[in-house]
C-alpha cells in the first residue's frame, strides 16, 4: 500500500506545476462561483420537496403568501392605542409600510376590514373611517373595537395598550429584504414609541442577522486560535502557512461547491465554517508532523497516507449520512462539510508534499525535540495505559454503570423545533413572542385549507362548522375566513349568523366584500381555494403536535370529500327519524364546541344539548309565537314591494298568507294571493307574482328565525346566565340552530351514507378537500423528521464506519470494538441531554453522526499503532502503555483543535448553535477519553490482534518498536 | 350612464361638443365643458361588459345594463343592474343626486343604502370604487388648472374643493381640445401617490361623444378593469320611476 502511495507522491512532485496551476484555476473558479451564493433562513423551505406538509405549506404560501407574516407590536403604554395621536401614528405608519414594494398585504387597526350595521343596511369598510378628533371619540372607538372578538387580541390587545401591524410579503419577493425595509421604516417613524418585531418573517430576518454576526465574530476568533495552535504545534512558519493554506483553499472550494450544488447559507453555516477551520488542518498537521519526524516528504506522506485517508473517509462517511435526512438544512450541512473535509484531505497531501519538496531543497532535517508539556503528557498517558491494563474489568464495569445511568436520560430527551427559542433572550422575536402570546392571540398561524368551489353553499357551510370546531380549542384564536365574514354580513343584514343556503345568497354577500384587500389572504381569486386562518397562543413543539394530532383526528373521523344537501321529505318516516338524529347530534356537538369556547374553563358534552335540540327541531307553527312573522310580512308589503300597495290590500294579503300557511309553497296558494293584487289593479301579473314570492320568502325567513329563537330559549334556560347572555355565543349558536331548520340540511356524505334511501333524497352535491396546514404542521413535521434524521444518520454512520474499519482492519471484531468505544460516550452524552434538558434540535441532532465520524479516527489510530507494536512481539501491557502514550498525545492534539472549534461556537448568538457546540464539545472530549481508556481496557480483555496477519514494518516503525522494546527491557 | 362607464366616477369627462375651444378658457371653464359633454344627452340606456384582469393576466367578465338620466344643472341619476354572471344577476345600484347610493341584493330581496364611508371601497371587485359610480359633476367637486397645453390637448390638474367627499384629492386629466373628451386620467391618493390610471377610447354615437372603452388600472395592485359599451341608445325618454328603490327590484330583461 505504501508503495502505491509512494508512486502517487512521486506523481504529485513530478506534475507539481500542473497541480499548482490546477489549484489556482479551481480556486479562482470557486471564488467566481461564490457570486451566485444566496442566504436562506426561510425555514419553510427546509422541508423537503414531495413532502406532504412541506408541499402544502408552499402551495398555500404561493397562493396566499401566508408564511411570510411580519408583526410589529406597538406599545402605547397606559394612554392606550385609541388616542387621536396613537391612531394618527398608526394611520401614517400603515400607509408608509403599504408603500413598500413587494408587500402582499398590510393590516392594522386603521385599515382592518370592518363589517358594520348602518341605519339602512350593512357596509364593509375600514375599521377606522375617520381618526377620532378627541378622547371621547377615541373611547367610543375603543369600546366598539374591544367588544368585537374579531379585533380583540387580533389587532389590539384586550387592555387596549398594544396594537399590531401585520404585513405579508408577496411570494416571489425577497422576504428578508422586504422585512428589513419594514423594520427600517418602523424604526425611523416610531420615535419614542416602543415596538416589537415578531412573526415568522421576523424569525427568518433575525436568523440572517445573527448568522452574519456569528460569521463576523466567530470566524476571526477561531482563525486566531488556529494560528496560535499551529504555531505552537508545528513550530515552523512554512508548516503554519501550508496548513492555513489548506484551510483557506478547502473552505473556498467548499463554498464554491455550495454554489454549484445550490446550497444557500443558513443559520447553521457559521458552524460549518468554524468546524472547517478547526478540522481541515488535522490532515495537514498529521502529514507535516510525520514529515518533520522523517525529514523525507516522499516517505512520510506515503507512510501517513493510509491512516489519514481512513480518518478522512470515516469522518466524511459520518457526515455523508446526513445526505439521507429529509431536512434540507441538515442534509446540506452534512454534504458541504463532507466535501470540505474531502477537499482538505486532498489539499493536505498536495500542498504539504509540495511544501516539503520545495523546502527539502534548502533544509534537510527538521526533527524537533519534545517539549516539556509533550513529555509530561506522554508520561501520564503511559501510566494510564498501564493502569487501564491492570484494572480493565473494574474500569469497564464502571463505564457500563455510568452508561446505564446516563443512557436512561435518553428517554427524557425532548425535541424543540421552535425557531423563536434560537434567538437571544433580548432579541426582538423573543420579546415580541411574549407579548403576542400574553396579550394577543399568538404569532404562529394554523390554517385549514379548503379546495373546492367556495361559492357553493355546502362547502361554505362546512367551513363554518369546522370553524366552530376549532373554536372549541382555547389554544387557538384570531379566526378569519370567508365563511365568517359572510355569516357576519348575514347576521347584520338578516339577523342570522350562518352562511346563506343558496349560491346567489353567498354571491350577493360576497359582492359586498369584493375588492377588500384582506380577502386575498384567505380566498383565491378564482374562489376555488380558501383558508380558515387562526393563531396559536403557544409555541411549544409538544403543544403544536397535540393540536395537529387532534385536528387530524377530527378530520379523519368527520370529513369526507363529498358534501350533500338532503331533502328529508323524500325519505321514509324511519329514515327521516334517523336523519333527524344525525342533525340533532350534529347541532348539539356544535353548540357544545361554542359553549366550551365562550365559557372557559368549563367543559360541555354534546349530550346536554341533545334533548332540547330534538324538541326544537320538531316545533311547528302551533308551538311558537307567529306574531312577528305577520308583522314582518306586512312591513315587507308596505315598504319593499315593487309598487306601493294600498293598506287594505296589504291586510288581505297577510290574512291570506295566515290562512294558507300550511300550503304556502304551493303554486295554487301563490296564484291566489297574486290574484288579490291583480284584482285590485295594483300591479300587473308579473309584478304581483314577484311580490307574492318576496312576501312568502320574507315570511318564511321570519318563521325560521322564530323557530331558532324558540329553540334557543329552551337551550339557554339550562345554561349559566353568563354564557346565555354572551353575545358571541348567542349569535353563533343561533346560526347553528338556523341551519338545523334548513329544508335542505347539509352533511358530509359519510355522516348519512348509512341512512336507507339517502341517495334518492340527495338534491345537490359538492366536492371539497380539507387539509390542515400552518406552523403547527410544519413544526410537527420538523419534529418527526428530526427523530427520523437522528436515527437514520446514527444507524447509517455506525454501520458504514463498522464496515469500513472491519474491511480496512480485516477484522469485524476490531470494527466492533472501535464502534463500541465511540458508542459508550455517545450514549452518555445523549443521556446527559435528557437529564439536563438540552433538547434534540437542529443543532444537537448533528452530534451522533458527526462524533462517530470524528471519534472513530482516534480509534483507528490507536488500533493501527497497537497492532504494529503487538506484531513486533511486545506484550499487551507494554503495547497499551506505548500506544496510549504515543497515540494519546496525537489524539488529544487532533481532537483538541476540533474541541476548540466547538468551544468557539459556544459563543454563538443562537441557542441552537450553542447547544450544538456544548453537546459536541462534550462528546468529542468523552470520545477522546474513551479511546484512551475504554479501548485499551477492552484490548486487555479481548484478543485485539491476530498475529496471523502479516504486516511489513517500515524502517521508522522498526526504530520506534525497538526503542519501546528497549524501554521495557 | 356614460359617466358610470367612463369610470363610473372616474370622471368620465367626455364631451359632445365639437366646437373649437375658446382661446382664453381657464381650467375651470374647460372642466365645465367636460361636464357638459358628459351630460349632453337627455338620457341613455347601455349594455356594458366589465372585465377584471388580475396581475396574473386572468380575467373575469361581468355584464350589466345601465340607465342614466342627465341633468345640465344638477347631479345625474343612474341605475345599474348586473345581467351576468348568474349568481349576481339583478343585483343593482341606484345613484341619485347628493351622493345618495343604494344597493339591491336580489337573493335577500333587500335594498340597502351605501354609506358615504364606503365610497373608497371597490365596486364589484373592480378597480373602480363606489365613489367612481357617483353622479356628481366634476366641476362641482374640483378646481382645475391647466398644467400643460399642446396643439391637441389640455392637461388639467384637478384639486379637490374643500368640503367635497370625493376620494381623490388630486386628478390629472388629458382633455381633447377639439371635442372636450377625456383620453386619460391619473388619480392620486391622500398621500399624493399615483393610485389609479384610466385610459379612455371615445366614439360618437347618435352625435354624442361616448367613452366606448375605459381601462382603469390600480397601479398599487397591478390589477385592471376594462369596461366596454356593447350597445348604447340615447334620448329614450326614461320614466322617473326607473330611478327608484322599488325599480331596483325588477328583473333585468335581456342582456
Amino acid at each position: 500500500m505504501e508503495n502505491r502511495f509512494m508512486r502517487l507522491i512521486d506523481g504529485i512532485i513530478r506534475f507539481r506545476w500542473f497541480i499548482v496551476a490546477l489549484m489556482v484555476v479551481l480556486t479562482a473558479l470557486s471564488v467566481y462561483l461564490m457570486k451566485d451564493l444566496k442566504i436562506n433562513n426561510d425555514y419553510e423551505t427546509w422541508l423537503p420537496v414531495n413532502d406532504r406538509v412541506g408541499d402544502l405549506l408552499r402551495q398555500i404560501d404561493r397562493e396566499f403568501s401566508s408564511n411570510t407574516l411580519l408583526l410589529v407590536v406597538f406599545d402605547f403604554g397606559h394612554a392606550g392605542a385609541f388616542t387621536p395621536d396613537a391612531l394618527r401614528f398608526m394611520d401614517r405608519i400603515t400607509k408608509e409600510v403599504q408603500g413598500i414594494e413587494g408587500l402582499f398585504q398590510v393590516t392594522s387597526i386603521t385599515n382592518v376590514l370592518d363589517i358594520r350595521k348602518t341605519e339602512d343596511g350593512v357596509e364593509a369598510a375600514n375599521l377606522i373611517r375617520e381618526i377620532p378628533r378627541n378622547m371621547m371619540e377615541g373611547q367610543a372607538l375603543r369600546d366598539y373595537v374591544l367588544s368585537d372578538e374579531m379585533y380583540r387580541g387580533s389587532i389590539v390587545s384586550a387592555d387596549g395598550r398594544y396594537t399590531v401591524l401585520a404585513a405579508t410579503v408577496d411570494s416571489g419577493h425577497d422576504e428578508i429584504q422586504v422585512a428589513g425595509k419594514i423594520i427600517g421604516r418602523v424604526d425611523e417613524l416610531s420615535g419614542a414609541i416602543p415596538y416589537y418585531i415578531g412573526g415568522d418573517m421576523s424569525i427568518a430576518y433575525y436568523m440572517d442577522h445573527y448568522m452574519k454576526r456569528d460569521l463576523t465574530v466567530l470566524v476571526p476568533i477561531i482563525f486566531v486560535l488556529i494560528v496560535a495552535l499551529l504555531s505552537y504545534g508545528l513550530r515552523s512558519a512554512s508548516g503554519v502557512v501550508a496548513c492555513l493554506t489548506v484551510i483557506g483553499l478547502s473552505i473556498v472550494w467548499m463554498v464554491g461547491m455550495k454554489s454549484v450544488l445550490g446550497f444557500p447559507f443558513n443559520i447553521i453555516s457559521p458552524a460549518v465554517l468554524v468546524l472547517m477551520m478547526a478540522m481541515a488542518s488535522d490532515y495537514a498537521v498529521h502529514i507535516y508532523n510525520r514529515y518533520q519526524q522523517t525529514g523525507d516528504i516522499r516517505t512520510s506522506s506515503a507512510q501517513i497516507a493510509t491512516p489519514v485517508i481512513m480518518s478522512a473517509l470515516t469522518t466524511i462517511a459520518g457526515l455523508g449520512t446526513f445526505g439521507v435526512t429529509k431536512i434540507i438544512v441538515l442534509r446540506n450541512f452534512g454534504i458541504e462539510l463532507a466535501f470540505g473535509l474531502a477537499f482538505a484531505c486532498i489539499l493536505s497531501f498536495l500542498l504539504i508534499t509540495l511544501c516539503g519538496y520545495f523546502e527539502g531543497a534548502s533544509k534537510k532535517t527538521t526533527v524537533q525535540k519534545e517539549s516539556a508539556l509533550e513529555h509530561r503528557i506522554d508520561a501520564v498517558m503511559h501510566r494510564l495505559g498501564g493502569w487501564i491494563h491492570d484494572h480493565a474489568r473494574a474500569y469497564l464495569a464502571g463505564a457500563v454503570v455510568f452508561l446505564v445511568v446516563f443512557a436512561y436520560g435518553i428517554t427524557r430527551i425532548n425535541t424543540s423545533v421552535d425557531f423563536v427559542e434560537w434567538m437571544p433572550k433580548d432579541s426582538q422575536p423573543r420579546r415580541s413572542s411574549v407579548i403576542l402570546e400574553n396579550d394577543f392571540n399568538g404569532m404562529y398561524r394554523v390554517s385549514m385549507f379548503f379546495q373546492g368551489d367556495m361559492e357553493d353553499p355546502r362547502n361554505m357551510a362546512a367551513m363554518g362548522s369546522l370553524g366552530n370546531y376549532l373554536r372549541s380549542d382555547h389554544r387557538l384564536d384570531g379566526f378569519m375566513s370567508i365563511s365568517d365574514l359572510i355569516a357576519e354580513e348575514n347576521w347584520l343584514m338578516n339577523g342570522v349568523y350562518a352562511v346563506p343556503e343558496t349560491r346567489e345568497g353567498i354571491a350577493n354577500l360576497w359582492f359586498l366584500l369584493e375588492g377588500q384587500d384582506i380577502l386575498k389572504t384567505f380566498v383565491s381569486e378564482d374562489r376555488k381555494q380558501a383558508l380558515i386562518n387562526c393563531l396559536m397562543n403557544d409555541h411549544e413543539t409538544r403543544v403544536m403536535k397535540e393540536i395537529s394530532a387532534e385536528i387530524q383526528q377530527y378530520l379523519d373521523a368527520n370529513v369526507s370529500g363529498e358534501l350533500v344537501s338532503v331533502d328529508p321529505l323524500k325519505l321514509t318516516d324511519s329514515a327521516r327519524k334517523t336523519l333527524d338524529r344525525v342533525m340533532v347530534r350534529k347541532a348539539s356537538r356544535e353548540l357544545a364546541w361554542l359553549a366550551v369556547r365562550y365559557d372557559e374553563p368549563r367543559t360541555y358534552a354534546p349530550g346536554i344539548f341533545e334533548e332540547t335540540v330534538r324538541k326544537g327541531l320538531h316545533a311547528d307553527a302551533g308551538d311558537i309565537d307567529m306574531g312577528p312573522i305577520w308583522r314582518e310580512t306586512g312591513n315587507y308589503l308596505e315598504n319593499e314591494a315593487v309598487e306601493e300597495l294600498p293598506p287594505g290590500l296589504i291586510a288581505s294579503l297577510v290574512e291570506g298568507l295566515r290562512e294558507s300557511w300550511g300550503s304556502r309553497f304551493l303554486d295554487e296558494t301563490k296564484g291566489r294571493l297574486a290574484g288579490l293584487i291583480t284584482q285590485g289593479r295594483a300591479m300587473n301579473a308579473e309584478d304581483a307574482r314577484t311580490t307574492v314570492d318576496g312576501m312568502i320568502g320574507r315570511a318564511e325567513h321570519a318563521f325560521r328565525l322564530q323557530k331558532a329563537s324558540h329553540a334557543s330559549s329552551s337551550i339557554f334556560a339550562g345554561l349559566d346566565s353568563a354564557l346565555a347572555n354572551n353575545e358571541d355565543f348567542v349569535k353563533r349558536s343561533g346560526g347553528v340552530l338556523w341551519s338545523l331548520f334548513s329544508p335542505r340540511p347539509v352533511f358530509f356524505m359519510n355522516e348519512v351514507k348509512d341512512i336507507a334511501g339517502i341517495n334518492g333524497a340527495i338534491t345537490e352535491t359538492s366536492q371539497v378537500q380539507i387539509d390542515q396546514s400552518g406552523s403547527h404542521e410544519m413544526f410537527g413535521r420538523f419534529d418527526k423528521l428530526l427523530y427520523e434524521s437522528q436515527i437514520q444518520s446514527f444507524v447509517l454512520a455506525a454501520t458504514i464506519v463498522l464496515i469500513m474499519i472491519s474491511l480496512s482492519e480485516r477484522s469485524l471484531r476490531r470494527g466492533l470494538l472501535a464502534l463500541i468505544t465511540i458508542m459508550i460516550p455517545l450514549g452518555m452524552v445523549m443521556g446527559f441531554m435528557g437529564w439536563v434538558g438540552i433538547p434534540l434540535d437542529f443543532g444537537t441532532v448533528l452530534c451522533g453522526s458527526l462524533i462517530i465520524g470524528l471519534g472513530v479516527d482516534a480509534a483507528i489510530h490507536f488500533m493501527a499503532y497497537y497492532r504494529r507494536l503487538y506484531i513486533s512481539g511486545l506484550g499487551v501491557r507494554e503495547c497499551l502503555e506505548a500506544t496510549t502514550s504515543h497515540v494519546g498525545r496525537a489524539v488529544i492534539t487532533a481532537n483538541g483543535t476540533t474541541l476548540l472549534g466547538f468551544i468557539v461556537l459556544i459563543f454563538s448568538q443562537t441557542t441552537e448553535l450553542r447547544n450544538f457546540a456544548i453537546i459536541n464539545a462534550m462528546a468529542i472530549t468523552m470520545v477522546t477519553a474513551s479511546v484512551l481508556s475504554v479501548l485499551p481496557a477492552m484490548a486487555s480483555l479481548v484478543h485485539l490482534e491476530d498475529r496471523a496477519w502479516k504486516i511489513d514494518l517500515d524502517v521508522a516503525e522498526h526504530h520506534i518498536v525497538e526503542e519501546i522494546a528497549r524501554r521495557y527491557e | 350612464m356614460r359617466r358610470v362607464l367612463t369610470g363610473c366616477a372616474v370622471v368620465a369627462l367626455l364631451l359632445f361638443v365639437t366646437a373649437s375651444p375658446a382661446p382664453a378658457m381657464d381650467g375651470n371653464q374647460i372642466l365645465k365643458k367636460v361636464d357638459e359633454v358628459q351630460s349632453a344627452s337627455k338620457d341613455s340606456v347601455a349594455s356594458v361588459t366589465m372585465t377584471l384582469v388580475d396581475k396574473g393576466g386572468q380575467t373575469k367578465d361581468r355584464t350589466m345594463k345601465v340607465w342614466r338620466r342627465h341633468y345640465k344643472d344638477k347631479d345625474d341619476w343612474s341605475v345599474l343592474k348586473f345581467a351576468a354572471p348568474a349568481d349576481i344577476r339583478n343585483l343593482g345600484f341606484l345613484s341619485l343626486a347628493d351622493d345618495k347610493m343604494y344597493l339591491y341584493l336580489p337573493a335577500f330581496d333587500r335594498v340597502r343604502r351605501i354609506a358615504s364611508h364606503a365610497r373608497k371601497e371597490s365596486f364589484a371587485g373592480s378597480d373602480l370604487s363606489n365613489d367612481d359610480l357617483s353622479t356628481g359633476k366634476y366641476s362641482n367637486h374640483y378646481d382645475a388648472q391647466i398644467s400643460k397645453e399642446t396643439d391637441s390637448e389640455y392637461v388639467l390638474e384637478l384639486k379637490r374643493k374643500p368640503g367635497s367627499e370625493r376620494i381623490y384629492p388630486r386628478v390629472t386629466a388629458w382633455v381633447n381640445k377639439k371635442d372636450f373628451t377625456v383620453s386619460k386620467m391619473d388619480l392620486y391618493d391622500d398621500a399624493g401617490k399615483l393610485w389609479k390610471s384610466s385610459e379612455i377610447k371615445n366614439e360618437q354615437v347618435q352625435g354624442y361623444w361616448t367613452p366606448m372603452e375605459i381601462k382603469m388600472t390600480d397601479v398599487t395592485k397591478n390589477h385592471s378593469t376594462i369596461m366596454k359599451i356593447t350597445k348604447i341608445e340615447y334620448d329614450k325618454n326614461l320614466e322617473d320611476d326607473i330611478f327608484t328603490e322599488r325599480y331596483l327590484k325588477r328583473s333585468v330583461k335581456g342582456d
